[in-house]
């Protein structure tokens, strides 16, 4: 079988919620060892997020968890144990990379201090991840996914000018910064491997979308630019203003972006090559009059977004369907590219899941077993640090697993 | 901390860029930050894409005609005029990502051009890119012609919506990409036709894209050492953002649902941006269980609505939330969103407010994490540039205050003098004749 890039990598997930179980997901889909730590009992909190599959709560039916936790191996400890806190001193001398994202106050208050796992593990790279880092006056506050939108990202210019801004997708800026996560948890351990010095990253999810790439970096610079904020534009502001940037047809909407260069072209395609040569129908002296939109509309109406999308786009011009889940879900192109591929779970069956980020031959991305169970390898994992079956039932006794 | 010995994670490494806005730039200067060496590649006869400005040179009406439209943010705002030349080097689009980075200019669609970046290429680790699919491969750059001068060069690619399938050759900007993977759909107010947008104005598929670059890049060398080959990897930056978005085509498959829009609030959580004191200022709160609510009655000072027996339980706060955020806005006026911040959060409330760009840079803790870096650069002057993700310790990142955006071919002679060693006369030669400049020529072709 061929390798993958991270395999022989050992990775301790002691991560509760999104982002440190997705950067810890892209090591163990791509080869590396990883255990994901989780308390006995009530386990992680992303066991608990909706959806669940079937609609019904259950500790294996999350579909974040099932999807975060691919290729991983789970165990559960109480880490506020005596016996809890020396099987884990065991595990963090054997790894190479640890991510939490612990609240700053719990993780110090847990024996998780950089200071003192440093001492069991000098090579250890370790992830910190909080919602507004280690340090500063908003270190203990608390968040949520829309909170970091509005204080880290592009809310204030996301949505309609005359509504209050708007979310972006659910949860998503979390998978955004743990895609951040293990691209600077990598970047300590391509030297830690090298000199055999770890590292202590503390990752600030706020900072995360400030530091992270879109829009919002070049809004930044133009306010220190030119002292302009950034504000929520009417859905008819754009870039290219002689077509909408988005119209309705036969089954939905299509989005497009037509210059003036193209203008002449989209008219024939649209269906009027009458307007071609009418002057009321030139790019740089027309505004988006009732009269112009009817037209538009009336074109439009006579198919469906996905015979625009590739009638246009075989032409060379941008245009695209405004899919629905369902559209996206059965879009023949993510179809022919398996995209969704079927991961078969002991518990919630076998579901489709988005496939790794990276296409490579032969194949980094692998799903080699589906999210573990709550302390589904307990037993192996104790026994190979020397539990024996007896130490393991005594541990459990104790509740410390 | 001990710093000894430590050097540069990706010290050796050489990166060849031929990319443009967002992610491509984006990821190059990851890896720049880290120590690689980021050379990239652009042309006088080109101008364009949104890293360099729409337009080489934009005027007067250009900039009468943007209408707030994003494309004219420029230092001072308009590119011209005294302090009005090399426009293309004091474009925030593309000044945002460019540190860390070398810019060399080369007219390699003329032979003795093409010659010489061959040499580069031959004398680089990783080949970055992110076009539409056709576009490199057009321009000679192949994976076989890559693989066969240099075997040990990494080759990345990144478009769209991918090397294959039948969209492959879609074209798009971000707005029209991400709308054909739902998340315009499902991010949105309510199912009104009149909330449907597409300009968002923020892209999953930048940030989970560039990131993705950078993390394959790493990827692939650890894969290096073992095989001694350079690896051809495909990033499809809309898959990167599929990935970050998991749960609408998970619920799809396996419930058959598909999630409907619900603006700003939460189906676990009573969620809402509400208005602050203060011209367009919101606030933005989460109360999550009936502690947080406790809390949050409190911090109000417990007025008769909150008494209200429908609020007692989580279900009953989200079921009749249309009254409660009505109650909590009127609340939320009477302060700015800051003091409603710092009250709800002592209080231990989830709250926050929606920064502006003004806001985020004069922002108490950003300050205090010393995040953003103080950048000189030579057309633009000095200014705030955002920061790095993540903290080390120990590590050591390269300042990008020592290497802030490039110029256009800015660093023509540390390439063509100092990597491949051509002599003055030579270089000489080739601004002569037009292979290498650092203006756009005023024949260049308009990308848009």
């Amino acid at each position: 079988m061929d390798k993958q890039p991270f395999e022989g990598m050992k990775v301790l997930d002691l991560s509760n919620h999104i982002s440190g179980s997705f950067c810890t997901k892209l090591f163990a889909d791509h080869g590396a060892d990883v255990i994901k730590i989780e308390k006995p009992g009530r386990g992680s909190l992303t066991r608990h997020i909706p959806p669940f599959v079937g609609d019904t709560p259950d500790l294996n039916k999350s579909v974040y968890f099932l999807y975060l936790n691919t290729n991983k191996k789970g165990i559960t400890l109480n880490l506020k144990s005596d016996a809890g806190k020396e099987v884990f001193a065991q595990l963090v001398q054997d790894a190479d990379i640890l991510v939490e994202s612990f609240a700053p106050s719990v993780s110090s208050a847990l024996g998780l201090g950089f200071d003192e796992i440093e001492k069991l593990n000098p090579r250890l790279v370790m992830a910190s991840i909080s919602n507004f880092g280690q340090t500063g006056p908003y270190r203990d506050f608390k968040a949520s996914d829309l909170i970091e939108y509005a204080m880290g990202g592009a809310m204030y210019s996301t949505g309609l000018p005359d509504r209050e801004p708007l979310t972006k997708g659910p949860n998503s800026l979390l998978f955004e910064t743990g895609m951040q996560t293990c691209y600077a948890v990598l970047g300590a351990y391509m030297e830690a491997r090298r000199d055999g010095l770890g590292d202590h990253i503390d990752i600030s999810i706020m900072e995360a979308q400030l530091a992270g790439c879109e829009r919002r970096s070049a809004n930044l610079l133009t306010y220190q630019y030119t002292g302009d904020i950034t504000r929520r534009l009417s859905p008819t502001a754009g870039v290219l203003s002689t077509v909408p940037l988005m119209l309705p047809c036969k089954d939905g909407h299509v989005t497009l972006a037509i210059g003036p260069k193209n203008f002449k072209r989209f008219l024939t395609l649209m269906g009027r090559p009458d307007l071609v040569d009418d002057p009321g129908w030139d790019p740089n002296h027309m505004e988006l009059s009732p009269e112009v939109m009817k037209i538009y509309r009336d074109c439009f109406s006579q198919k469906t977004k996905s015979e625009w999308s590739e009638m246009f786009q075989k032409e060379g011009l941008i245009c695209t369907p405004l899919s629905n889940p369902e559209d996206v879900c059965t879009d023949e192109h993510w179809t022919q590219r398996d995209f969704f591929v079927e991961v078969n779970h002991p518990v919630a069956g076998g579901i489709k899941y988005p496939r790794g980020a990276f296409r490579v031959e032969p194949e980094w991305w692998k799903i080699r077993m589906p999210a573990p169970l709550l302390g589904q390898h307990n037993g192996e994992t104790y026994r190979k640090l020397g539990y024996t079956n007896d130490d393991i039932k005594a541990l459990e006794a104790q509740g410390a697993i | 901390m001990n710093e000894r010995g430590k050097k540069l994670p990706l010290e050796g490494v050489r990166v060849l860029s031929l990319t443009a806005s967002w992610s491509g730039p984006f990821g190059c200067m990851l890896l720049g930050d880290l120590g690689a060496e980021v050379l990239r590649l652009e042309q006088i006869q080109y101008a364009g894409g949104m890293t360099r400005g729409v337009d080489a040179r934009p005027n007067e009406k250009r900039w009468a005609n943007d209408k707030n439209g994003g494309v004219m943010q420029y230092v001072d705002r308009k590119p011209w005029g005294a302090n009005g030349e090399y426009p293309w080097n004091r474009f925030s689009f593309g000044n945002c990502h460019l540190q860390n980075t070398h810019s060399f200019t080369l007219d390699f669609s003329r032979p003795k051009g093409w010659e010489l970046l061959k040499s580069v290429i031959k004398m680089s680790d990783i080949f970055i890119e992110n076009n539409t699919p056709t576009t490199a491969p057009k321009l000679g750059f192949t994976w076989e012609f890559l693989h066969e001068i240099n075997p040990r060069l990494i080759v990345i690619r990144s478009p769209g919506f991918g090397l294959d399938g039948p969209h492959t050759r879609w074209k798009g900007f971000g707005r029209n990409i991400e709308s054909a993977i739902g998340h315009a759909w499902l991010v949105r107010y309510s199912e009104a036709p009149e909330h449907l947008l597409s300009n968002r104005q923020t892209y999953l598929m930048d940030n989970l894209g560039s990131h993705a670059i950078a993390v394959s890049a790493m990827m692939a060398l650890l894969e290096r050492e073992r095989t001694g080959k350079g690896s051809h990897v495909e990033v499809a930056q809309a898959e990167a953002a599929m990935g970050g978005l998991p749960a609408p085509w998970i619920d799809y498959f396996a419930n058959g649902r598909m999630r409907s829009p619900q603006g700003d609030r939460l189906t676990t959580a009573v969620q809402g941006c509400y208005p602050a004191a203060g011209d367009d200022q919101w606030v933005v709160i989460t109360i999550n269980n009936d502690e947080e609510w406790k809390g949050f009655c409190d911090a109000a000072g417990n007025p008769p609505w909150t008494h209200d027996e429908r609020f007692d339980s989580l279900a009953g706060r989200l079921e009749n939330q249309d009254e409660l955020d009505a109650h909590i806005a009127q609340w939320t006026k009477g302060y700015t969103n800051y003091e409603t911040m710092y009250l709800l959060q002592a209080y231990g409330v989830p709250a926050g407010p929606v920064m502006t760009e003004a806001m985020n840079f004069a922002d108490g803790h950003l300050k205090d994490r010393e995040f953003f870096i103080e950048e000189t650069q030579k057309w633009c002057g000095t200014h705030l540039y955002t920061g790095y993700v993540g903290k080390y310790a120990r590590t050591p990142r390269k300042n990008r205050a020592e290497m802030p955006p490039c110029g256009l071919g800015e660093h023509n002679e540390y390439v063509f003098k100092g990597l491949l060693g051509l002599s003055d006369e030579e270089y000489a030669e080739l601004e002569r004749e037009e292979y290498i400049g650092t203006e756009i020529l005023a024949k260049a072709k308009e990308s848009l």
